[in-house]
């Protein structure tokens, strides 16, 4: 292809992508929302190095291409425990990367994120510029030209630079969401999986199973056959577990998958849908690989992909080149914004704010875009030649994965200290560098050759205490992650926990001028609302932890908490004690109160047991009663006849007389029988008893102040529960006076009046005698 | 869920990170392609399914 062709075409697609994001930013917000946007931009994970590199490691290694893509699969698997724990994280506190949570959750070190901050520049920037490279490689091969032509990626880098400055800085609070620029990773997430199955698809019909017995034929067997030995092995897991960590630690995986998600739920789509799309970006990779390298063995295997793709002709070169460089770019554009986030937030805001300057933080950030991309470009010019793309992405990727022992402890290990993260942080990186960066460095000719010609054999860089034959980057991987997890758990647990950071109150007039001052009348709006819905006496603290939030969100947690500083005075020592103390006080109460409520239950069904007793002493004491009691009727009938008798008349009186002994021995014997239940503590609890049918009878007292009540017709006799003893009732009770009533009604009372004990009797006929 | 994430989590790394060099000595294998690899996109394709159906109940 001629290579105005091909920059028409490079410079087409990246104005189509202007123009995409720009629609996007106007009218994108159903297709924003959606979870499958979220799941292509995701794929963002797929770079230059999965749509040309994997196929030249395939063709070199074999197998070991595929962990980089297992390793995510795995690490989806566990999105309940991780990336919504995350999610919610980052939605509390505006988190808009791992260095800001380390920085929140290691009491609130600007050196933690600074270091981390300065750390992911540094290790991201081969990152960078292998895809650079990957772009320049491959404009070169397709369009023919033998001179090294840096400039194509020096023009890509401008306008990329451009294109994340235009959509990605636009405001200052970067946790708002980037319509237009996510929905061109999606859509380029999509361009490079279409382009990649239309190869395979090429690969497919074209050849069928034949590069395999191919390449059986002319001894390639090992690139089929799984890795060999424990060496194999080690590579194989180590590589998974590194694509692992590198999944969730790269600063623009972190980007998209937390800062540009509106929706958790999107989360269980793309829990299985983008292993899904990873899986199929790989299908294709080792047929052409095995193609490559039996059709173009004087082709750099990078460039594998491009020379099959030419064999199908110019449209399926064209396409193969833009899938690279839409895998290339949209990583580029995700990454660097991210990187650029990063420093405003922990080297460039904490700066400007010492100089007064704060109000040019934008302008600093996009600043931070240019200059990042403009390093890694020279990076690429100074050391891109002496690795394979893949070699350059891995040491990036083992640079990312040493956040993962201080971010992953720290979210799930209450122990870990901020000394503990700093000393694991520092000697990760340090390892990294003399495992890693050291020999690239010989390896790209900057440093002499014979660098490491001297040292004792334990020490060599590429195999630590004599280790042999393990690869190199699974070898720094290794150690580095265990000199940092070892360095951090050690400290961790020499130490004790760190305080947490004192509270700060502030006045709402305050924060609110603050608000403003950074960013703008709406975020005035926000706090003063916040305001209003809270209640309650650390309403003050409450405020100051809102607006730090919000500050943090676009400056970055260190500058403010820096600026909070000002605004805010710090709560009392004594104010927090005392709030300690209340809140013990309070938990004593409550569990008095639950012990408390605990009794009464008790005490209720005791007292249901014993009101179920005494309905029962009551229904057979009143039975018991009856029968006399129906003889004394009957016998007073038949006295009150004319005809009866005198000599009747003395039998049935003697007879009456009886009966009532009889009734009273009975009450006599209740009488007793309470005087040994009683408790003299106790007071009575008030009862109503009628325990024959019809009116009741005004009642006379027997013994002029004795105690018993009389009650009007009309009301029913009451009186209290039996209790105490005393002289009164029990010679009362051992003399009841009979009374009778004109309409046989009878009644009895336990009566008790002026706190004395109450005396029973009852009454049968007029006119009776009384003592 | 978490529970079952967890499980899921470990059989992938049963699938994914066992020493396959004991398994797999052939380089081709059935219709002519290598079954190391017929294996993996096998059992990746199975793991997906399993996410899908761990996603799509509560």
């Amino acid at each position: 292809m001629s290579p105005e062709a091909l920059l028409a075409g490079l410079f087409l697609y990246l104005g189509l992508l202007f123009l995409l994001a720009r629609l996007g930013e106007e009218r994108g917000g159903r297709l924003f929302q959606s979870p499958w946007t979220y799941t292509l931009s995701l794929g963002v994970y797929a770079t230059a190095w999965t749509f040309f590199g994997s196929a030249g490691w395939a063709a070199t290694s074999g197998p070991l291409f595929l962990t980089i893509y297992l390793g995510p699969t795995l690490a989806l698997a566990l999105w309940p425990l991780l990336h919504l724990r995350l999610l919610r994280l980052a939605r509390a506190h505006r988190l808009t990367s791992w260095a800001d949570f380390l920085y929140l959750r290691y009491g609130r070190d600007p050196l933690l994120g600074a270091v981390a901050a300065g750390f992911l520049v540094l290790g991201l920037l081969p990152y960078l510029a292998l895809q650079l490279k990957a772009i320049a490689q491959a404009f070169l091969f397709l369009s023919g030209e033998a001179r090294p032509l840096g400039d194509v990626a020096l023009y890509t880098a401008l306008l990329l630079a451009f294109f994340t400055i235009l959509f990605g800085t636009r405001r200052l609070d970067p946790t708002e969401r980037h319509r237009g620029l996510v929905l061109a990773v999606a859509f380029e997430g999509g361009v490079k999986l279409f382009a990649m199955l239309a190869l395979g698809l090429y690969a497919l019909l074209g050849h069928g199973a034949e590069p395999f017995r191919e390449a059986v034929r002319r001894g390639l067997d090992p690139l089929l056959l799984p890795p060999q030995g424990l060496e194999g092995h080690l590579a194989w897991t180590g590589l998974t577990f590194l694509a692992l960590l590198a999944f969730l630690f790269l600063p623009r995986q972190f980007h998209v998958a937390v800062v540009e998600n509106t929706d958790e739920r999107h989360l269980a789509l793309a829990s299985w849908a983008f292993p899904l799309y990873l899986l199929l970006l790989n299908l294709p990779i080792l047929p052409l690989a095995l193609l490559g390298r039996l059709h173009h063995p004087e082709v750099p295997p990078d460039l594998y992909v491009l020379a099959v793709a030419r064999e199908g002709g110019a449209a399926l070169a064209f396409l193969a080149f833009l899938g690279g460089v839409s895998a290339a770019t949209a990583m580029v554009v995700v990454e660097t914004l991210a990187l650029s986030i990063l420093v405003s937030h922990h080297l460039l805001a904490p700066l400007l704010l010492r100089r007064q300057a704060l109000g040019h933080l934008l302008l600093f950030r996009r600043g931070t875009v240019l200059a990042v991309l403009l390093l890694a470009y020279l990076y690429f010019r100074l050391a891109g030649e002496a690795y394979a793309l893949v070699g350059m992405g891995l040491i990036s990727f083992v640079a990312v994965a040493q956040l993962a022992p201080a971010g992953l402890l720290g979210l799930f290990w209450q122990g870990s200290t901020r000394e503990g993260a700093l000393a694991g942080l520092f000697g990760g990186i340090l390892v990294w560098a003399y495992t890693l960066l050291l020999p690239a460095l010989v390896r790209s000719g900057w440093l002499p050759q014979d660098l490491f010609a001297a040292l004792p054999s334990f020490l060599h860089p590429e195999g630590l205490f004599g280790v042999r034959g393990l690869d190199p980057v699974v070898h720094g991987f290794l150690a580095s992650l265990l000199a940092n997890t070892g360095l951090h758990l050690l400290v961790s647990l020499r130490q004790p926990p760190s305080p947490p950071p004192s509270g700060r109150a502030g006045e709402e007039e305050a924060l609110a001028d603050l608000l403003e001052r950074f960013l703008g009348p709406e975020a005035r709006e926000s706090l003063k609302a916040y305001a209003r819905s809270l209640k309650g006496p650390d309403k003050a603290e409450r405020l100051a932890e809102r607006a730090e939030a919000l500050l943090a969100g676009a400056l970055g947690p260190a500058t403010a908490r820096l600026l909070l500083l000002s605004a805010t005075r710090e709560v009392p020592r004594e104010a927090v004690e005392a709030a300690a103390r209340e809140s013990q006080r309070v938990r004593a109460y409550a569990q008095a109160l639950e012990a408390a409520r605990r009794e009464l239950e008790a005490a209720y069904r005791r007292l249901e047991e014993m009101d179920r007793l005494k309905d029962e002493f009551l229904a057979t004491v009143s039975h018991e009663l009856k029968t006399p009691l129906t003889a004394v009727r009957a016998l007073a009938e038949i006295l009150a006849q004319e005809e009866v008798g005198e000599e009747e008349r003395r039998r049935f009186t003697a007879l009456l007389a009886q009966e009532a002994a009889r009734l009273s021995r009975l009450v006599e014997e209740i009488l007793a029988y309470t005087r040994l239940e009683a408790r003299p503590e106790e007071p009575p609890a008030p009862w109503t008893w009628r325990p024959w049918p019809g009116r009741p009878w005004p009642f006379r007292s027997p013994w002029p102040g004795s105690g018993a009540s009389a009650s009007r017709p009309g009301s029913s006799p009451s009186g209290s529960g039996p209790t105490g003893t005393g002289p009164s009732r029990s010679s009362s009770t051992s003399s009841p006076t009979p009374c009778a009533t004109p309409e046989a009604g009878w009644s009895w009372s336990f009566a008790r009046k002026r706190g004395r004990p109450a005396s029973a009797w009852w009454t049968t006929a007029p006119g009776s005698p009384r003592p | 869920m978490k529970a079952r994430s967890l499980a899921l989590f470990l059989l992938g790394l049963l699938l994914f990170a066992s020493p396959f060099a004991l398994f797999f000595p052939e380089p081709l294998g059935p219709w002519g392609l290598p079954p190391f690899y017929l294996y993996l996109f096998l059992a990746w394709a199975g793991f997906v399914l399993l996410l899908f159906l761990n996603a799509r109940r509560p």
